[in-house]
Formats: structure tokens, sequence, C-alpha cells
């Protein structure tokens, strides 16, 4: 049996729990006290027979002990191995951002595989390994300085991976689930396996609010002078002859100052979304049920996109067109023509406001109300409140319940197609689906893994971990036979800080970065 | 087309606030003729009403929106000296060309050929039932007429108002002042103002 380490001199025995993930693994020495500790970084070999090598551990904490008899002085030795270093240095950048239409933005566009190795180069680990990576996605990422190790330890629980340290010293990205299972050996024991009642019974991909896209028709609105806010003609203090005998800049048949400066304030220039141009409330491509036009969450800009000089994605606003007099010579009004004057869009009360009053004229000079439309981008709600999204699912074996894979970068849009006010069909893109299902393969094969289990094994057994064998310990000790303990699935050692509550740990350091 | 645009025609044009003083509605580029001024929340407002018989040497002309009859409620409006040039609805019995001269007449919105006050551009468009051409207005400053009675010397009297046609307008101009020897009835003459009066500067002979 040996456990050396360069410098360290009489090794009595050691535990090395090696696990997955971006936090390094601790194998403590138990020694003789010697003259010092201050080592650098060196290799670590655990040897009974076979032999595990590790390059770039550290020492990281030391205290003092009694031996058994409680008469001789002990030394018990932390080390870390090389994951230590992964948690200096920082990363900036962001990629992955999706465009009004779902899509990623070409220039910000980087696979699991190129975030990754952005990562380990940030870490300073040159020997790595992302090949099996899961492709076919594109998960946002926004990095501010942040700490790249916790952030590779965010990205891969989102795709459903791990990172383990191989024996060949490459620090290997790999899927969880699928692996080699157990090895040969002289098993000490019968292994308990056993599949958790906590095991998730269905997965959902939770994306983010579906885009709609349609054009709304507008109807002219004005106030009272309580602030209510009515259609036109339903006006309390309206002029006897109604407004479309006034001037529609001048009302000179309203005599109130505050009546008066209402009206050149609001009439004509404050136009509220009313329903569909089809007519109705329902959103074209959508089952929902719509009885309020306040489900309509509107958004200011629409599902399509354009570039700019770069090559960078454009986002296209929201417009208005119709049959509205353009202020020309002649009493002719335009005929469903684009808007292309300056309004504002105030969104959460589906207002369009312009500077001017849009009205309609006939061809005999006659004022009426124009016909007017709003293209934009909107969610729905439902009636519930919650906003109408895509939440495909998938079933699992276990029988626990909903396991949610948070998912907001990725939003499907549909969007309408006209013939004037009349729908002749609806685009959805697909891009949010597809990549929905994949994390939802993913997250699947994690879950539906084989029972985890725990196998001893007599002597130091070189084992790899993957993605279904979580942890190896490694037990040596003079005097005693030296054992190799596996954990298939999860992590059983209960003298190691478990998977879940070092899990919790990345996401509290990770979430403090984040506030700084 | 946008209307806070400098492209937009109606912002280039200087607009007057009017008033429609008379029991018609007020058509779309309709000649109006001014009655009086008032002044309303700091701005001159216009009195305006259908062209009669009586000569006048300036008009407007209203805008795009027709304007409402004045009875229980205002009917405002806004309209142009078409200094700038602009449309204004014409009788459609003739058609307006280049260079001629069109001006109001009794009892109509529309402008008549051979009348006095406006000079065509050209342009005509019927729009719906309207027919307008482009025209700018100048102030009038003469005219040709006939004596209606012996016009003499030092004395004012009434001329009849022809049009360049040599047409008589039925409108009658009076006070108009005799500078010169004494005039026959039914002659000829040419009538100019001069420092706020009409005033004959030329006859015909005999």
């Amino acid at each position: 049996m040996a456990v050396t380490f360069p410098g360290i001199q009489n090794v009595l025995g050691a535990e090395f729990s090696l696990t997955r993930g971006v936090l390094p693994s601790i194998c403590t020495l138990w020694m003789l006290p010697q003259a010092t500790l201050a080592l650098p970084p060196g290799t670590l070999r655990i040897e009974d027979g076979a032999a595990a090598e590790f390059d770039n551990v550290a020492i990281d904490f030391a205290s003092f002990r009694k031996d058994g008899s409680g008469e001789h002085q002990r030394w018990s030795v932390q080390l870390k191995d090389r994951r230590w270093k992964w948690h200096l240095g920082s990363i900036s950048g962001e990629y992955n951002k999706r465009l009004p239409d779902g899509k990623v933005d070409e220039s910000s566009k980087k696979t699991p595989q190129e975030l990754a190795e952005l990562l380990f180069d940030a870490m300073g680990e040159t020997s790595r390994d992302v090949t099996e990576l899961p492709e076919g996605v594109y998960p946002y990422v926004k990095w501010e300085a942040t700490n790249p190790a916790l952030a590779l330890g965010r990205l891969l629980d989102k795709l459903a991976c791990t990172v383990v340290l191989g024996l060949d010293k490459k620090a290997r990205c790999q899927p969880l689930g699928p692996g080699a299972g157990l090895p040969n050996g002289l098993r000490t024991h019968l292994p308990a396996a056993h599949l958790p009642a906590t095991r998730p019974s269905r997965l959902v991909a939770y994306t983010g609010p579906t885009v709609f896209q349609s054009k709304l028709s507008l109807e002219a609105v004005g106030y009272d002078a309580d602030g209510t806010q009515k259609r036109l003609d339903d006006l309390t203090d309206k002029p006897t002859t109604g407004w479309y005998d006034e001037h529609f800049a001048i009302f000179q048949n309203l005599s109130d100052e505050d009546q008066r400066q209402r009206a050149l304030d609001f009439n004509f220039r404050h136009y509220r979304v009313s329903g569909q141009a089809q007519g109705g409330l329902s959103v074209p491509g959508c089952a929902e049920s719509v009885t309020k036009v306040t489900q309509y969450v509107l958004s200011e800009r629409l599902t399509e996109s354009g570039k700019d000089l770069d090559d960078v994605g454009l986002v296209l606003p929201a417009f208005v067109q119709g049959d509205y007099w353009p202020y020309s010579d002649e009493p002719t009004d335009t005929d469903d023509v684009r808007y292309t004057g300056a309004f504002k869009l105030l969104a959460d009360k589906l207002l369009v406001e312009f500077p001017y009053p849009v009205v309609s004229l006939t061809t005999a000079g006659v004022l009426q109300k124009p016909t007017l439309y709003l293209t934009t981008g909107y969610h729905l709600r439902k009636e519930d409140g919650e906003l109408v999204r895509l939440a495909p699912t998938k079933t699992l074996t276990g029988t626990g319940g909903d396991y949610l894979i948070r998912l907001p970068e990725l939003f499907a849009t549909i969007r309408a197609e006209y013939d004037g006010t009349q729908v002749t069909g609806t685009a959805e893109d697909q891009t949010a689906a597809t990549e929905a299902d994949k994390y939802l393969d993913f997250h699947e094969r994690r879950f539906n893994a084989p029972a985890p289990q725990e196998v001893e094994y007599a002597g130091i057994l070189p084992i790899e971990l993957d993605g279904s064998r979580a942890q190896v310990r490694w037990s040596l000790s003079k005097g005693r036979p030296s054992r190799t303990q596996l954990c298939l699935g999860d992590e059983m050692d209960v003298y190691t800080t478990g998977a879940r509550e070092r899990k919790r740990r990345e996401q509290l350091a990770y979430l403090a970065e984040a506030i700084g | 087309m946008i209307p806070n645009d400098l492209r937009a025609p109606f912002f280039r044009k200087p607009w007057v606030r009017v008033r429609n003083g008379g029991s018609e509605i007020i058509p779309s580029h309709a000649v109006m003729r001014i009655t009086g001024a008032t002044e309303e929340d700091g701005e001159i407002v216009y009195q305006v009403a259908k062209p009669n018989a009586t000569f006048q040497r300036l008009y407007l002309v209203n805008g795009t929106k027709d304007i409402a009859v004045s009875t229980s409620v205002n009917g405002d409006g806004w309209g142009t000296f078409l200094g700038e040039g602009g449309r204004v609805l014409y009788d459609s019995a003739s058609t307006p060309a280049y260079g001629e001269c069109w001006g109001p007449q009794d009892a109509s919105w529309e402008l008549k050929k051979y009348r006095y006050g406006f000079t065509i551009i050209g342009g005509n468009k019927t729009i719906g039932s309207l027919d307008t051409t482009v025209a700018r207005q100048h102030e009038v400053n003469g005219f040709i007429g006939k004596t209606d009675a012996s016009h003499a010397k030092s004395a004012t009297g009434t001329i009849s108002v022809y049009d360049g046609n040599r047409s008589d307008t039925s409108i009658n101009v009076s006070d108009v002042y005799n500078l010169f020897a004494a005039v026959a009835t039914t002659k000829f003459v040419d009538v100019e103002w001069r420092g706020g009066t009409w005033y004959l500067t030329s006859a015909e002979c005999g």
C-alpha cells in the first residue's frame, strides 16, 4: 500500500472520495508530524496493486489528532484535487442572445461545447474533453466577471451533464445517466440497489411566454373630467352636436377650459386596442379563450427582426397602418397605408398615442373616425393569470411528481398572416419547441438512469467516474486491507458532503457573486 | 404621409382660423367671403360666409375639412388666403388653364372664369363630387365695367362690374370717384383702387 505526495514523508492512511462536479474533492491523509507542510501542489498517487494518480493536488488544511491509543500525535491533512484552481479567475461575455423571433442571434451564437471551452480557458484548464456535451441547444449565458467554475456548474446543470476528473488527467464533461456500470473486481458485499420514491414522474420544459403577432384594431378614446377613459362617442361632456362638427384641432364649442384642454390632449390622439382586426378577441393560432382585451400583454416590437451593418440582429418596432387623412392638400384618406409618423405605444395601457390628431375625412371633407390597426408582438394571459407558453412534457419511470426545467430564453412565436384584415394563416417558429424537446431528452436520460447502488471492492480499483458512476472512495490504512467503494447513480458516502449539499453551496456562491 | 413631418403639405401653409357665419355647411376648398374678425383665446378668428353680390378685393379659401353651420354651436375651421397657392373649388362650366384669371361669384363657393382675384396654376382634380384646381390669390386693384348712369366729374357713381370677357357680372360697385371729365351712361370704363378709394381712370369716348 502506498499513498504518496511530494514532501509528505510518513503517510499512515488515506481516504479519497472522488466526486463529480466543479467543486474539488478532498483526500484526507493521516501522517506523522514532520518539519513542514508548506508544500507546493503536486501529484497524489494512491496505490495498492493498481494505482490512481491526480496531478496539481494542493494541501488545503491540516489539523492535529491523537491516534487510537490517545498517546501518539498524528496529523490529518486535507488535500484538494486540481479543481481548487478552477474557482480563481473570472469570465465575461454574453452568448446565445435571442432575437424577437426566438432564433439565436448569429453574432452571439455559441454551442455548449464552445461555451465550455471558454470556461475551461478562463479556469486555466488545458487538459479537457467537451466532445460529449449535447448539441442542438444554445443556452443563454451572461457572464460579468463571473467565477468560471460556478458558471460551468450552472451550464452543466442545465444540460443534465457533469464534469469528472479522468484517470487520464483530463477534465471530461459527460451527460448524466449513461455510464460504464459496475466494474469487475472482488466485491466484499452485495449492492443495495434502490429506486428512490423522490424520483420525478414527469419532466416539464417551462419555456418563456409565447409571443404572438397579429393586427389589432384601434378605437379612438377620450377622458371624462374624472379621468375615466371612454370611447369618444360615449364621453359625458361632448358637444351637443357631437365631435364631428368640431374642428379636431380647435374644439371651439367646448367652453370649459379643462374640457377643451382634455379634448386637445387626447381626442383623436389616443387610440386603444379593441380586439383583433378580423373581429373578436381570439388570438390567431391559439386556442386559449380570450374574454377581455386586457389579456393581451403588449410589447413594442414585432416577432420579426432585421440585421444591422455589423450583422447583429435588429429589433423591428411595432407599426400602425390604416385609412386616415395624411394632412395632405386633399380630403382623401390613405388606403391601408403604414403610418410612418411618430407615435408612442403605451403598452401597459393598450394605447397608441399620436402627437397630432389622426382623423379621417370623406371626399367632401366631413370628419370621421379613422380605421387604424396596430401590429405588434404580445403575450397572452390566460384567465387564471398565467401567460400562455410552450410547456412540453415527458413521462418518467418515477412516481414523485413534476420536475420543471426552466428555459426562460426559449419562447415560441406565432405570427398571423393577412389578406387585408382577414387571417390567411399563421407562421409558427419551431426553434423553441425543438430545443425544449432536446432538454427534455437530456433530463430524461438523467432521471431514467439505473437505480442508485453502492458497491464495495477489495483493494484499490482505478475506477473512472462518468454519467452513472457518481462517486468512488478509496480507503487505505497501514495494517488494514484497502478498499474501494463505488456509488452508481448517486453519492451515498455519509462521510463526504453530499452532492445535493455541495450543489446548494455552489448555487449560493453563484448568487452571492451576482449580488456582489 | 406623416402628419408632423415637414413633407406634409398641411404644415407648410399659413392657416388662419375661420368661423362660419352663414347658414350652409362650407365645403372643403370653398371660396369664403370675409365678413369680419374677432379674437378668441388670443387667436384671430375670421368670420366668413358665402360670397354674394358685393364686390370684394380679398377672400379666404377653406382647407380640407368642411365647416359646420354655427347655429347652436360654433362652426370653426382653418382657411388660407392662398397666397402660396393651393386647391380651390371651380365652376365646371369652364375648365381652368394655366395663367387664366378666375374669381368669386354671387351665391357660390366656386370660382368662375374671367372673374377677378385668382390666377390659375393648373392641376385640375375632381375629389369626390368637388371640382378643384390649383390657384393663387392676389388682391384685386382694378376691374373693367360700365357706367350705370352719367357720371359727373368730381362725383361718385355706381359702376357695373364686367368680367375679363366683357360680360356683365351683375355685381355693382358704388362710390367710384370720377376725377376727370363727365362720362355718359353705359360707357366702358377702367376702375382702379387708389389709397382706399375706387377711381375712374379711363373711359370710353363719345
